[in-house]
C-alpha cells in the first residue's frame, strides 16, 4: 500500500491517541520502523517534527488565560490586562529567576468549533449524512 | 421514535423558526459536561471538565460516536469551577451565537457547492450536580427539582437533615383517585388535594431568570444568594446560556441524565434490600423519622431497658436469604458483550458488591433485580421493585412509542406511590423523584441514547489516556 508523508503520519498519530501512547513510547516506535524501513524513507524521525508537519492542516486550540479563582478570561477587551479586576489575584506565575516569558496561573484551552463542523461536510464520508434526519421527516410523516 | 427528530423538541423549534429549517444543511447541536480526575485516583484532588459538543443532525449509527464527538473546552485545575464554569463558558457561547447570527461559509462535497452554514444549541446533558452548575437552578435542598421548582413538597428529614421527597408523587394522580385520600400509608394524616403545577415554558423561565439581577463571578460567587434563596426559588445565576438569541424558544435547555438516575436508584435500591452496612437508607435515623411522618407501628424503635432494637423491616432481606442471593449473582454468567462479569464483583464473606460500575448498575437494574428478588421479598414489594426495573428498561428501549410513553407515565405515579408505601421517607432522595420527568424528557427528545452520559463518560476516558 502507498503512503504518502501525511497519511503515513495521520495513521501513527491515530494509533497514539487512540491507545494513549505517551511521546517518548511514539518516539521509540517510529525509530524502531525507520530501522526497518528502506534507506532513505522519509517518515517523520519523532513526534515533534510530526506535529509540526500536521499543525498546518488546522483544527488546533487557543490557550485563553484565565484568573485563578475563575472570575475573568483574559480575553477580547481584557486581553492585556496583568490582575483580576475582581479579586486582585495576579496572572502570571511571579519569575524566580531566568525565565524569558511570563507564565500564567490557569489556562483555558478553547477548540474553535467552526472548522470542525465544516470538516464534516468537506469529507465525502459524512457530507452526505448530515442531512439525513430530512429525509427521515419525509418517511415518518 | 427512532431518532431525537422524531421528538416533540425538535419538531417545536422547526415551527418558531422557519428559516433555520430552510437550508437542511443547519447543524444540531448537544453539550455535555462532567468533571472527573484525569490521573485516575482520587487521592489527588484534581478535576478536569471537558466541555463535548455532538452532532445531532447524523444518522442513528453515527450520532454519539466517538468520531463525531468534539472537544469544545477543558477547564483543567484543581478546583472545580463551581457556579464560575459561565466564564469558561463564554467562548464557546460567543462562537455559537456567531453560528446562529451570521453563520459560516462552508463548501459541502456532497452537493459540490458552498453555503451557509448555521448552528443551534438544543441541550446540556449533564448529571445532576453538574445539572445545576449550567442551569443557575441549584440541585440542593428542598427545591431541588428543576421542574417540580417551587412547587414541591419536600422537606428536611427531622432525624437526618437532608431534603425528603416523601409523599411528592401523589399530586400527579387524578383528582378523584383513592390514594389521594389515604391519611395512614403516606405522610400520617395527610389528603392530598393539590394538583401537579405545569411545567414553565422557555420564554417564563427567561422571564422569572430576568427578575434576578447578575451576578459578579468571583471567589465568593457561590454565597451570594437572592432574596429567598431556598424558600421561593433555588436560583442562584442567570446561566450563561440565556444569552443564546433562541434559548428561549428551546423546550428543553437542560437534559436529566437517565444514566445516573438509574445508577443512583439502583444502588439505593439493592442497598437498603440487601441491608448493606453504612450504605443502607433504612438505619436507626430512619426509623425514627418513621415514627414522626409515618404510621407504621411495626418498623417503630423498640425501646428495651438497656438497649434499642430495630425489628427487621419487611422488604429487607435475612441474613441466609442475602446469601441466596450473593450466591447466586456468583454462579451468573452472561453472554459476551451484555454485561462486564459481574460475578467477579461479589464477595461472600463480606456480604458487598465492590465496584459496581455504572453500566453494570444499568445490567443489574433492567434484568436482574425482578429475578434476583423473586419469591424471597413479599409479593407486594417485589412487585413495585419488578415495575421499576421493567420502567427503566421501557425508557431505555432505542425505539420510543408516543402511546406507550402516556401508559409508562400512569405507570411510574403508581410505581413511585407503591414505593413510598414500602421505604421509609429517608429513601427518597432526589434522584428517586427525578423519574418521573423522565417521559417527558423522552417525548421531547426522543429515544435516551441520544442524550444520556455513557458515550461522553467513555469519551472523557479517552481524554484522559
Amino acid at each position: 500500500m502507498n503512503h504518502s508523508k501525511l497519511s503515513a503520519v495521520a495513521q501513527v498519530f491515530t494509533i497514539k491517541s487512540d491507545h494513549g501512547l505517551s511521546e517518548a513510547r511514539y518516539d521509540k516506535i517510529i525509530e524502531w520502523a525507520r530501522s526497518i524501513l528502506l534507506e532513505g524513507n522519509r517518515l517523520k524521525e519523532n513526534f515533534y517534527a510530526a506535529k509540526s508537519m500536521m499543525k498546518p492542516l488546522g483544527l488546533g486550540y487557543q490557550k485563553i488565560d484565565m484568573c485563578h479563582n475563575f472570575c475573568k478570561l483574559y480575553y477580547l477587551e481584557n486581553a492585556e490586562i496583568t490582575e483580576c479586576m475582581t479579586c486582585g489575584h495576579s496572572r502570571y506565575k511571579s519569575r524566580t529567576g531566568r525565565e524569558k516569558t511570563l507564565v500564567a496561573y490557569k489556562k483555558l484551552r478553547y477548540f474553535l468549533i467552526t472548522p470542525r463542523l465544516q470538516k464534516l461536510f468537506m469529507s465525502p464520508r459524512t457530507a452526505e449524512h448530515m442531512t439525513w434526519h430530512q429525509a427521515h421527516d419525509v418517511v415518518v410523516e | 421514535m427512532v431518532h431525537h427528530s422524531d421528538g416533540e423538541a425538535w419538531k417545536l423549534f422547526n415551527s418558531v423558526h422557519p428559516h433555520f429549517l430552510v437550508e437542511s444543511r443547519n447543524v444540531r447541536l448537544g453539550l455535555c459536561t462532567d468533571g472527573f480526575n484525569p490521573f485516575r485516583s482520587f487521592v489527588a484532588p484534581y478535576s478536569c471538565w471537558p466541555v463535548i459538543l455532538t452532532v445531532y443532525d447524523l444518522p442513528p449509527r453515527m450520532c454519539m460516536r466517538l468520531e463525531f464527538m468534539f472537544l469544545s473546552t477543558v477547564i483543567a485545575g484543581p478546583s472545580s469551577s463551581g457556579w464560575n464554569i459561565d466564564v469558561c463558558l463564554r467562548p464557546l457561547i460567543d462562537e455559537l451565537a456567531q453560528l446562529w447570527s451570521f453563520g459560516a461559509l462552508t463548501y459541502d462535497i456532497s452537493r459540490k457547492q458552498n453555503f451557509l452554514i448555521r448552528a443551534v444549541l438544543m441541550w446540556t446533558i449533564n448529571d445532576f450536580p453538574a445539572y445545576g452548575m449550567l442551569s443557575g437552578w441549584s440541585t440542593h435542598g428542598k427545591l431541588a427539582c428543576p421542574y417540580c421548582m417551587e412547587n414541591n413538597k419536600a422537606f428536611t428529614l427531622a432525624n437526618r437533615d437532608k431534603a425528603s421527597f416523601f409523599d411528592c408523587h401523589r399530586r400527579f394522580l387524578p383528582l378523584n383517585h383513592r390514594y389521594r385520600k389515604n391519611r395512614k400509608d403516606f405522610f400520617v394524616g395527610r389528603v392530598e388535594k393539590d394538583v401537579a403545577s405545569p411545567r414553565l415554558s422557555g420564554e417564563e423561565l427567561h422571564d422569572v431568570v430576568s427578575e434576578y439581577g447578575d451576578i459578579v463571578f468571583d471567589l465568593q460567587s457561590s454565597k451570594q444568594k437572592f432574596s429567598g434563596f431556598g424558600l421561593t426559588h433555588n436560583w442562584v445565576k442567570r446561566s450563561i446560556f440565556w444569552e443564546l438569541p433562541y434559548w428561549k424558544t428551546n423546550m428543553l435547555c437542560h437534559k436529566l441524565d437517565v444514566m445516573h438516575i438509574e445508577k443512583n436508584m439502583f444502588e439505593n435500591i439493592f442497598n437498603t434490600v440487601m441491608d448493606v452496612k453504612g450504605k443502607t437508607k433504612d438505619n436507626i435515623k430512619a426509623r425514627l423519622d418513621i415514627t414522626l411522618y409515618c404510621n407504621r407501628k411495626n418498623m417503630e424503635l423498640v425501646y428495651d431497658e438497656s438497649r434499642v432494637a430495630k425489628p427487621r423491616a419487611r422488604f429487607v432481606l435475612e441474613k441466609n436469604t442475602q446469601l441466596l442471593v450473593y450466591k447466586w449473582l456468583k454462579s451468573l454468567r452472561f453472554q459476551d458483550g451484555h454485561a462486564s462479569n459481574i460475578s467477579r464483583l461479589v464477595n461472600i464473606e463480606d456480604c458487598r458488591l465492590y465496584g459496581m460500575k455504572s453500566h453494570d448498575c444499568h445490567v443489574f437494574m433492567q434484568t436482574l433485580i425482578p429475578l434476583a428478588f423473586r419469591a424471597l421479598l413479599p409479593k407486594g414489594i417485589w412487585d413495585a421493585l419488578t415495575e421499576i426495573s421493567h420502567f427503566f428498561r421501557d425508557i431505555c428501549s432505542s425505539k420510543l412509542n408516543v402511546d406507550h410513553i402516556e401508559r409508562l407515565q400512569t405507570n411510574i405515579i403508581e410505581t413511585l406511590y407503591k414505593l413510598e408505601m414500602i421505604f421509609p421517607p429517608s429513601f427518597f432522595g432526589s434522584m428517586e423523584h427525578l423519574p418521573i420527568h423522565l417521559l417527558f424528557e423522552a417525548k421531547a427528545g426522543g429515544p435516551v441514547q441520544y442524550r444520556w452520559m455513557y458515550p461522553f463518560e467513555w469519551l472523557d476516558i479517552i481524554v484522559a489516556m
